[in-house]
């Protein structure tokens, strides 16, 4: 069986056949994130119905406060529609950012007792998530026909956010899974960052507000953000909001290099995972 | 010629000892020397297709890392290994099991991390669910499981692994005796008839005579000494014994425990407290034993495990279960253990002894004695029965009814 020959040599490079490994463990991935969704709702009366009630009242929550309260100015969108496709594209960021990058360090256990290539952990994170972004794309979707707006040839735009939304936080949690094993205090950090970043991402109100907050000529910024031109590209495909290609392009930069050196840190520190953690 | 299933050519890992610290004021001020440990040195080794290699060695002497490295979950830091065939790794059984999840669902995670397909994992299910004997319970989640049910399921599932090289560690250890036979018979089975290769840590010299093929010796991070695993176990054993002979009891550090009281010395005397050169089956012999502690304690118990050379319990000895609570004990002193009649057949002997106070482990030696006992006529008969076994007389008696 010469196809299933397996080399260890202390001279190789770094990450060699990574992708390939992946292919082979795809199972696995699947297996873990099927594990973390079901495990979930487990003793919960409500179930599954909670992937659906949680991001209902969390727009309804930032109606109330953005468009009621603070009554802020969408272009003739209904708020509850504007804020749900921020929101469900956030979501998605943060649960593969903060989940991914706590991955590591909670199944340590399992990194200790066997080999597999470690990178299916913050992978699978970020493949629960989509079951959640499903779930949410779903209730935009009703809300876009119910409301009236229908779809064009842009609305191909949303599936293009969202990839750009699992580029940009799984390349995040590639970073902070694998720095978190050498420092833990990442993992506090993070929680509280993406936090932050919430406020400084267009999810509640739309772009302008904070392009206009910053001093003139720093406008572009806020889009050093990644997820602050993917929302706005996401809104541009199904709403025609406003949408600066030079800020688009500084986001997806910014995500696109996150994926890539958080793939080549992660695959530096691989071969050390298990006597570091 | 057959190929080679696993090949080695010098190994090695090492270790920091002081881990760098990852505080930030550690880092400030880093230590200027780092010590390196090699836990594992220039290991070569080639394993034929089909073999079973057992690996034995003293606790530390690397053969746990070994198998870390063999199974790719550490980094060699130098040499290389070619392994000719999918590989599987069971260090552990039941890694990554969820506690919520059921059985069933168990199976198939546990299955997939140790790198079945779901297909394999569904050709071989009925038999897995049959094996671990929990068909009952396999769609009731693993939290409701006893932990004998958890491992016999984990087991179960690793007992039918389908790479076509497996590296093992201990994992024996674990599970009551029967199903641990079955284990036993299962891997038995599938390296002679499926020609799996097998490498297979053990402290258990008896499980590597009966499932290896070869074996090596490991010490220090070296590869000491190969050959059959009769020659090997012999090694070991003779090893154990030059340390338990050569290094008294109070000077061994093999041990575990608290440390609140140490065993000092353990040997068989006479009544009279001189010491016993010939123990003989049917004599008085007293067992006496020093220990040592800061303080008087409170509920010590002796525990004493006596037997054969290679593994295997042939009866205890312990001031607690004969209902002897030696009360106001001082901090240190000797007790004894008087036997009317030695019980043991001929042969040889170890005792693993143990000291509890309040039922926490104070001292922990294995092959705490050595000894040997010479044909003697147990019940006064005449008859001396086999004489070769290791194993105990039972006072009886006949009668016609």
């Amino acid at each position: 069986m010469p196809d299933r020959i397996t080399v260890v040599d202390s001279k190789a490079p770094l990450a060699k056949g990574s992708f390939s490994n992946i292919r082979k463990y795809r199972e696995l991935l699947i297996s873990l994130a099927v594990r973390d969704f079901r495990v979930r709702f487990v003793q919960t009366r409500l179930g599954y119905i909670w992937a659906i009630v949680q991001p209902l009242v969390l727009v309804f929550i930032l109606t109330f406060v953005f468009g009621k309260m603070l009554n802020v100015d969408t272009g003739g969108i209904e708020y509850p529609l504007f804020a749900l496709s921020g929101q469900i594209l956030w979501s998605y960021f943060s649960f593969a950012a903060v989940q991914g990058g706590q991955s590591l360090v909670q199944s340590q256990h399992m990194i200790r007792k066997i080999w597999f290539p470690r990178v299916v952990l913050p992978l699978s994170k970020s493949a629960v998530g989509l079951m959640d972004l499903g779930i949410g794309l779903l209730l935009l979707l009703v809300g876009v026909v119910v409301m009236g707006i229908g779809f064009t040839m842009n609305s191909v735009w949303i599936l293009v956010a969202i990839l750009l939304t699992w580029i940009a936080g799984t390349g995040i949690s590639l970073w902070t899974s694998a720095l978190s094993i050498r420092f833990r205090d990442v993992q506090h950090a993070l929680p509280y960052i993406v936090q932050f970043l919430f406020f400084l991402t267009p999810v509640a109100y739309p772009t302008g507000i904070l392009s206009r907050a910053l001093p003139e000529g720093l406008a572009w910024m806020s889009y050093l953000n990644p997820m602050a031109g993917i929302i706005d590209l996401s809104r541009f495909g199904l709403f025609n909001s406003e949408l600066s290609i030079e800020h688009l392009a500084i986001s997806i930069g910014v995500a696109i290099t996150l994926l890539i050196s958080g793939w080549i840190y992660f695959h530096s520190v691989e071969r050390n995972m298990a006597d570091t953690l | 010629m057959s190929k080679h299933a696993l090949h080695l050519e010098g190994i090695g890992k090492k270790y920091r000892l002081r881990q760098k610290s990852t505080s930030l004021l550690g880092r400030l001020n880093p230590s200027k020397n780092e010590d390196w440990f090699w836990a594992l040195r220039n290991i070569d080794l080639s394993l034929e297709e089909g073999k079973v290699l057992g690996v034995v060695g003293p606790n530390g002497a690397g053969k746990s890392t070994l198998l870390k490295v063999l199974s790719r979950i550490t980094y060699p830091s130098e040499g290389r290994f070619t392994a000719n065939g999918r590989m599987s790794s069971l260090l552990e059984v039941g890694t990554g099991f969820h506690p919520e999840l059921s059985g069933y669902d168990n199976i198939f995670l546990n299955g997939s991390i140790l790198g079945m397909t779901k297909t394999e994992i569904k050709a071989s299910l009925d038999e897995i669910i049959e094996f671990s004997g929990v068909e009952q319970f396999i769609h009731m989640p693993v939290k409701h499981y006893s932990s004998g049910m958890k491992v016999r399921l984990a087991f179960s599932v690793a007992a039918h692994l389908t790479a076509e090289i497996l590296l093992i560690d201990e994992v024996l250890a674990v599970g009551d005796a029967s199903f641990q036979r079955k284990c036993l018979e299962r891997m038995e089975d599938v390296s002679r008839h499926q020609g799996r290769t097998i490498l297979f840590v053990s402290h258990n010299m008896r499980a590597v005579n009966d499932l290896c093929t070869d074996a090596i010796y490991v010490d220090k991070g070296s590869l000491v000494k190969s050959g059959t695993p009769e020659e090997i176990t012999n090694f070991y054993n003779r090893s154990l014994e030059k340390k338990s002979i050569e290094i008294d009891l109070k000077d061994r550090k093999d041990r575990e425990g608290s440390g609140a009281f140490r065993l000092e010395s353990m040997r068989f005397t006479h009544e009279d407290g001189s010491p016993i050169s010939e123990l003989r089956s049917g004599q008085p012999a007293y067992l006496e034993i020093e220990y040592s502690g800061d303080k008087p304690p409170s509920a010590l118990n002796f525990r004493l495990s006596i037997g054969r050379e290679n593994d295997g319990f042939i009866a205890a000895l312990s001031n607690h279960l004969s209902g002897a609570n030696l009360s106001n004990l001082p901090a240190s002193g000797k007790v004894r253990c008087a036997l009317d009649k030695v019980p043991l057949m001929t042969g040889k002997y170890v005792v693993n002894a143990r000291l509890t106070e309040q039922n926490i482990i104070a001292d922990d030696v294995k092959r705490a004695l050595v000894f040997e006992v010479l044909e003697g006529d147990y019940f006064g008969s005449g008859d001396l029965f086999s004489t070769q076994r290791t194993g105990v007389y039972i006072d009886q008696s006949w009668e016609l009814i």
